[in-house]
């Protein structure tokens, strides 16, 4: 529905809106740059609403990521370096084999394909703490506990909901060019990552945004695996953080190391901003 | 201006590809090493494991120290260390060790935990080890069990340091308000009066902040001469004393202002609030908060005079005892070397240091009465108070279900930290351990699970299901091109088969056959009981935390789900308008969603504090207009308003819905609008008719991810209220949680997880069913 | 170059549709042969059958004396061009073209073969040898500038090119087509067919073709095979089916404007009795048993004649100019009429004419839709 509403009353709910949205985190920003007299004063006499940060304390950063864990630094850089690693695996991993299992169920034939994918839709409507537990029990049985495995392995068995998503967009790409592709004596496989793949660009960056920000930010999963500070990932680390530094006298370090956590995020949205609106430039299709 | 944007990018990417090539050297690095550290050589390898909690990293430090120490006078032997964090990760961690079967040579024990992990048979019984009468013997009997009580029986840890409490007090306060300061043999009505003096001072000072942990409220009782378990260790609350004094605490909170401050709700540490100097006493604490306490600056620095006072008396003198021990693994693999680190751990030199730093009473007599600890010099100065106390202290024993201080603490937080009716905590707390004691769970024996058994079956199922399966793929005419193009489609999607069937099936499977048992979750799969369909008669006719969860989930999916969406929807709507600046402020309304997470989790702590938090900063203004007061979202008013602070949250994240209906919004053809239009539908007119009905299949696919989303909140509540005060803000999920993790009862955890798959799938079919169309086949090849 | 063999094949789908009747045919080692028919007729899955890409029913198909019927697409020797390309948006023009080649080269690359001086020279020899080809089919479409685009950047008729080039590169024995041109413009569509014409007398390729545009069918096909509802009305040379169409159906689908129908009955008089008309039959159909039954007569056969002998009284609807002819839409009692006829002045709509067909132009056809025509005697 395009607005044909006149400019000014539009911007106004708009505006009030983004403010709102944004102000928190820019709020969350000041208070980590405050002294830490500043942020004890303003914590608790309410008078914070100060706009612009006076007196920028960068320091507090370099001092929240050094307290975080045991040790100094290595506690933070540990934290940093697991999260990475898990969340690049599991994008990969999970674009992967999405992707591979969504081909199946939208280009090939076979007995039982249908039964398959409603019992793949139902099963998005799992509650994950269903199969918590016995996960849990299982991957300790196999001695993963206290690793990083437990929370890369299973995405290389294919997400519903991006299986179901690949699968929508494939399904649109034209029957021809598979069909062209059996004559050119393309197997499934190299079906899949020849064409496929390179055609489904925008569901992959789609993919790759949304599983990045949920594993970066999943806290669930690695505080009931993850116990020591050595394989913990940011999440982890940051609440354990938390707990220690609760007190009124240090807001301004648990907000600045906040703040260093969501970096990443921030990054990666204004990056993959572009992308979700480039479309999708094929000309194979007719028109 | 392009080319900025570009040089940035290209420095981004950069960036974040180095990143990610060091993250992976240095996780791979650190793998490695630890599949290649097998063989520690011919040096006996000890491990001991302990939180740094009060303590922080000074009390992290102390340990690093002495465990260096040992090693040096005894050469051959190798301590490797492992700290978690605070105790909550300590404890998850150590009964993973224990079920893997690879505990910890020594670590830490707390005493509540005592008789679980005997019982359990983690931990070696420790008489012989040390000399007993050389310590207090109150701290070392909180470690004795003898099957069914605490306090006596076999010692199965050594205290390595305790703590009595006490108040902390401003002496500069009580010098400003004209109070005389307090005596070690002071009593409560000193204590309230002073309170109120200061209070007078007004300027934002407040008289005192009271804890009511569940072990400092027993001490509380204690002074009155009343406790809530009688001699036999069962629970008893007839005594009217009890009441009186619990409702004399909660009217000093809620009935008076500024005499008490309510900090402690907010997550906040209310010994961090004595530091800013506008508090006149704060506790009980005992000793560890000595050591942040000693950085108030002395009073010609800006500070005050500090000092500590013991637990004022009522008809009694009273005082509780908090202490920590170091156990022993009965398993381990060297248990002469791991017995004589233990010795070190609690002997005289460590227990020495460990008293300079401040943080605890040593537990060794000797070295307490000894300057080591008593040193009038250093603040506070009134340390022979803290040991003349462990004269009239006892360490407040709990039941050994490790539920029951749980759960006493929150029926008391009702009463303590909202001010809700004491009589009905109390009944309410009464009666919910009175049915668990009934309950079949907590008595009789049960019958192993039939593990074995099971497993037969399922390896006898899985060949018929797969005899019958080949037997489908043999049969059938196709034609070869056909076969082919299946076992093709078999082979790709193999994938998320294999994964249906371990990750899916398999655990679902697995959890309702543990919802059908009793089992810590400590020792091994073979401990588990069969108790049939017991858990879910508990689950359903007894407990009432399970019915306080489901009420705050459906308050909140009732809440969050219309509300979001609706939000979301009309988000999208305002942002579908080709104006300029459109794309920065579809960036800032998307922006917040992507920082979901534990981050977000503590910003909104601070956004909903009651006093000075970012909203009620903001709010304050503009209700007081109406002569109104904003609310105490996770305090006070946490019954009503706890719930709807989750969904205001949960507003600012609907970015990603907001994203969907506006990519739905972008579908519909202009021209169905534009016919519309000329049609003469006004605005609102289009939306019913043209916009809503072309995005149905949109709403109702945001609706039900919001709906499953909403059932599975558990990081903002875990963070922000750990589901209090009481139960107030505990989430289904967090439940869970608690019962697995916490509480060691896999098994009704388990039936508690299929309750709510039946739940979710139930009403996503009630759903999908009232609105028919959703799944659509198009683009399937016939 | 090859020729294909049809022998009793028929397809039903797995929901018990059957598309294609039982049919027999026989294309010749270099033959253009066009399926032809209203959409759903059978034609694209006959094609297809021949492809690979359906599953034969019933019958065999044989492609040069080998029965293909479980041979997959692929090992069948044949090259397709789809209605929309089907080009791989991701691969340069080069690319396309030499995509199909690269699949079938016998060395491809492997870690092995990189330590062999041998086999590094023969994989040397295969690709420039696949690049050889992949020019000359360009060259030979006109499309050698835009080898290092992308799909994306070319227009329809580029496209189409490529799409034809990438068949071409194959060397295949047969060429199948279906439908390429139903995505271009009119004029490019002429234009296209004229190329596709040519390419088949340089080549001398069998090609199979398939289109709904009748007219497409005729410029293009040395035989067209007319297909109705799965079943083959008629297989013959262009002009014998325009000239001699099989049955009504055939008459009616084939030329431009449709031929002109009148249901009626011969009488014992050889008359023919339609709304109250009474008309001669033309002397080759005098012998015609009486009955019901069916004319039909083309708009160029219909002559405007001043004279009521054999003539139908009609009245000039609407006139559509042509350039070098007229098409007259005329009302009468037996019906609305189609008359093509050279231009002249002095027509008007409205007006009342006679026209009278000629008699050559005359078909005769049982009656029925699907009416099998008459023969002459």
């Amino acid at each position: 529905m395009r607005s044909s509403r006149s400019n000014p009353v539009w911007y106004l709910p708009v505006s009030i809106g983004a403010l709102l949205m944004l102000f928190p985190i820019w709020w969350m920003l000041v208070v980590s740059l405050k002294t830490e007299a500043d942020a004890k004063q303003s914590m608790s006499s309410g008078e914070m609403l100060q706009v612009l940060p006076g007196n920028p304390q960068w320091g507090n950063y370099a001092q929240a990521v050094s307290e975080v864990g045991t040790e100094p630094v290595t506690g933070f850089l540990d934290a940093l370096a697991n999260s990475i690693v898990v969340t690049v695996l599991v994008v990969a991993a999970t674009i992967l084999s999405s992707s591979l299992v969504a081909t199946a169920f939208a280009r090939i034939r076979f007995r039982g394909r249908n039964g398959f994918f409603i019992l793949m839709l139902a099963t998005m409507m799992l509650p994950a703490q269903v199969t918590m537990i016995p996960l849990f029990l299982f991957f300790r049985s196999l001695g993963w506990v206290d690793t990083l495995l437990p929370l890369v392995v299973p995405a290389f068995f294919g997400s519903a909901f991006f299986i179901f998503m690949y699968r929508q967009f494939i399904a649109q790409i034209p029957e021809s060019l598979f069909e062209a592709a059996r004559i050119d004596r393309c197997g499934w496989f190299e079906i899949w990552w020849r064409i496929v793949l390179p055609l489904s660009r925008p569901v992959t960056a789609i993919t790759a945004v949304f599983t990045f920000i949920f594993v970066w930010n999943d806290f669930m999963t690695p505080l009931i695996y993850l116990h020591s500070e050595e394989q913990a990932t940011i999440a982890v680390a940051l609440n354990s953080f938390r707990t220690q530094f609760s007190g009124i006298e240090d807001v301004h370090l648990l907000m600045a190391l906040s703040v260093v956590t969501m970096v990443p995020c921030i990054v990666l949205f204004f990056a993959a901003q572009r992308h979700f609106i480039e479309g999708l430039g094929s000309g194979a299709v007719k028109g | 201006m392009r080319l900025v944007t570009s040089i940035v990018r290209w420095i981004v990417l950069g960036c974040a590809v180095l990143l990610t090539v060091w993250a992976f050297g240095r996780v791979g690095y650190r793998e490695l090493s630890r599949v290649f550290s097998g063989g520690a050589g011919d040096s006996i390898e000890l491990v001991v494991m302990h939180w740094s909690g009060g303590g922080g990293q000074q009390e992290d430090q102390i340990v690093e120290d002495t465990l260096s120490a040992f090693e040096r006078e005894h050469p051959g032997i190798v301590v490797r260390r492992i700290n978690p964090g605070d105790s909550g990760q300590y404890f998850t961690k150590l009964q993973t060790m224990m079920a893997a079967g690879e505990p910890p040579d020594v670590f830490y024990m707390d005493f509540e935990r005592i008789p679980t992990f005997a019982s359990a048979g983690q931990l070696a019984p420790l008489d012989e080890a040390i000399a007993v009468e050389e310590y207090f013997t109150p701290a070392v009997d909180a470690f004795r069990f003898d099957g069914t009580r605490q306090g006596r029986g076999t010692l199965y840890g050594i205290p390595k340091d305790f703590t009595t409490v006490g108040f902390y007090y401003n002496a500069s306060l009580f010098r400003r308000a004209g109070v005389p300061l307090p005596e070690d043999d002071w009593t409560w009505d000193d204590f309230i009066t002073a309170a109120r003096r200061i209070a007078e001072l007004g300027d934002g000072v407040r008289g005192a902040e009271i804890v009511t942990w569940p072990w400092i409220v027993r001490a509380l009782l204690w002074t009155e001469g009343v406790d809530i378990l009688d001699a036999e260790g069962e629970l008893d609350l007839s005594d009217p004393r009890i009441a009186s004094t619990l409702e004399r605490l909660r009217a000093w909170r809620f009935d008076e202002e500024n005499t008490l401050l309510g900090a402690e709700a907010e997550g906040l540490d209310p010994s961090s609030l004595f530091l800013t100097g506008r508090l006149g006493m704060v506790g009980p604490f005992g000793r560890w908060v000595v050591p942040s306490f000693r950085s108030i600056p002395p009073v010609d620095e800006g500070g005050f005079d500090w000092n500590f006072a013991p637990l004022p008396r009522g008809s009694e003198q009273a005082n509780v005892i908090a202490t920590v021990a170091w156990g022993m693994s009965p398993t381990s693999p060297h248990p002469e070397a791991a017995q004589r680190l233990l010795a070190w751990l609690v002997g005289r030199e460590t227990q020495e240091s460990q008293s300079r730093l401040g943080l605890a009473i040593p537990t060794l007599r000797s070295v307490a009465y000894s300057d080591a600890f008593i040193d009038a010099e250093v603040a506070p100065s009134n340390d022979r108070a803290y040991l003349d106390a462990v004269e009239h202290a006892r360490v407040a024993v709990w039941p050994t279900d490790p539920e029951f201080s749980t759960q006493f603490g929150r029926w008391m937080d009702l009463t303590l930290r909202t001010g809700r009716d004491l009589d009905s905590s109390l009944s309410g707390f009464g009666g919910w351990w009175r049915d668990k004691q009934a309950s079949p769970l907590a008595n009789r024996d049960f019958p192993a699970m039939p593990w074995s058994i099971i497993v037969i079956i399922s390896v006898v199922l899985l060949f018929v299901l797969g005899f019958f399966a080949v037997a489908v793929a043999r049969g059938g005419r196709l034609s070869t091109a056909r076969r082919a193009e299946e076992r093709a489609g078999y082979l790709l999607a193999m994938p998320w088969l294999i994964g249906l069937v371990l990750l899916l099936a398999g655990p679902i499977v697995l959890s309702f056959l543990l919802s059908m048992t009793r089992w810590n979750g400590l020792g091994p799969l073979g401990t588990a009981e069969y108790v049939g369909f017991a858990n879910y008669h508990r689950i359903f006719v007894e407990d009432t935390t399970f019915r306080e969860s489901l009420r705050v989930t459906a308050y909140y999916v009732l809440l969050a789900v219309p509300l979001g969406q609706a939000f979301a929807l009309g988000a999208a709507l305002l942002l579908n308008a080709r104006l300029r600046g459109v794309e920065f402020f579809r960036a800032a309304w998307y922006l917040p969603s992507v920082l979901a997470g534990v981050g977000m989790s503590v910003l909104f702590l601070w956004v909903f504090k009651s006093d000075g938090g970012l909203l009620n900063t903001l709010l304050d203004p503009v209700l007081g207009l109406f002569g109104l007061e904003p609310p105490e979202w996770f305090n006070r008013d946490a019954r009503l308003f706890g719930v709807p602070a989750f969904a205001l949250m949960n507003l600012w994240l609907i970015g990603g819905s907001m994203m969907i209906y506006l990519a739905g919004l972008r579908n519909i053809p202009e021209e169905l609008n534009e016919a519309a239009s000329i049609d003469g539908a006004r605005a609102w007119r289009r939306f019913r008719s043209v916009t809503l009905p072309m995005l149905g299949p949109i709403v109702l696919f945001n609706g039900i991810m919001a709906l499953i989303g909403s059932f599975q909140v558990f990081t903002q509540a875990f963070i922000m209220t750990s589901g209090g005060p009481g139960d107030d803000t505990r989430f289904y999920v967090l439940y869970l949680y608690n019962k697995a993790f916490d509480f060691y009862d896999m098994g009704y955890a388990s039936a508690l997880a299929w309750i709510l798959l039946v739940v979710v799938l139930l009403l996503t079919g009630l759903v999908l069913r009232t609105s028919g169309r959703f799944v659509h086949y198009e683009g399937l090849r016939q | 170059m090859a020729n294909v063999q049809l022998q009793q094949v028929g397809k039903t789908y797995d929901g018990g549709v059957r598309a294609v009747e039982t049919m027999d045919l026989s294309i010749a080692d270099g033959e253009f042969l066009v399926l032809v028919g209203p959409s759903g007729c059978g034609k694209s899955t006959t094609l297809r059958m021949i492809a690979g890409l359906e599953e034969v029913t019933d019958g065999t198909i044989s492609i040069d004396g080998r029965v293909v019927n479980d041979v997959h697409p692929s090992e069948r020797d044949i090259a397709m061009v789809f209605q929309n390309y089907a080009l791989y948006p991701h691969m340069t023009v080069a690319g396309n073209l030499s995509f199909g080649l690269e699949r079938r080269r016998r060395h491809p690359s492997r870690l092995r073969g990189l330590f062999d001086a041998g086999y590094r020279s023969a994989r040397r020899e295969e690709l420039r040898s696949i690049r050889e080809r992949v020019e000359k089919a360009a060259r030979m479409l006109g499309i050698e500038a835009l080898l290092g685009r992308h799909p994306r950047e070319l227009s329809g008729g580029q496209r189409q090119r490529v799409a034809l080039g990438r068949a071409l590169v194959r060397d295949p024995k047969a060429f199948l087509f279906d439908e390429p041109l139903s995505n271009l413009d009119a004029k490019l569509r002429v234009e296209m067919r004229t190329e596709l014409r040519i390419l088949h007398r340089q080549l001398g390729a069998t090609m199979i073709y398939v289109t709904h545009d009748q007219e497409e069918a005729m410029t293009l096909g040395d035989r067209l095979v007319v297909m109705h509802d799965g079943i083959v009305q008629q297989v013959d040379t262009p002009d014998r089916v325009y000239r001699e169409p099989a049955n009504r159906f055939v008459a009616s689908f084939v030329g431009t404007p449709t031929m002109n129908f009148f249901e009626g009955s011969v009488d014992s008089a050889a008359r023919f009795q339609v709304a109250g008309l009474s008309l001669s039959l033309p002397a080759a159909h005098r012998s015609t048993p009486a009955g019901p039954c069916t004319i039909g007569v083309r708009p160029d056969a219909l002559e405007l004649v001043s004279d009521s002998e054999n003539a139908i009284p009609c009245s000039i609807e609407t006139i559509e100019f042509l350039g070098d002819r007229i098409d007259l839409i005329l009302n009468s009692d037996v019906g609305r009429l189609v008359c093509r006829t050279a231009p002249r002045s002095g027509l008007a709509e409205g007006d009342a004419v006679l026209l009278r067909p000629t008699e050559a132009g005359v078909h005769l056809f049982e009656p029925g839709p699907d009416g099998a025509r008459r023969s002459k005697s």
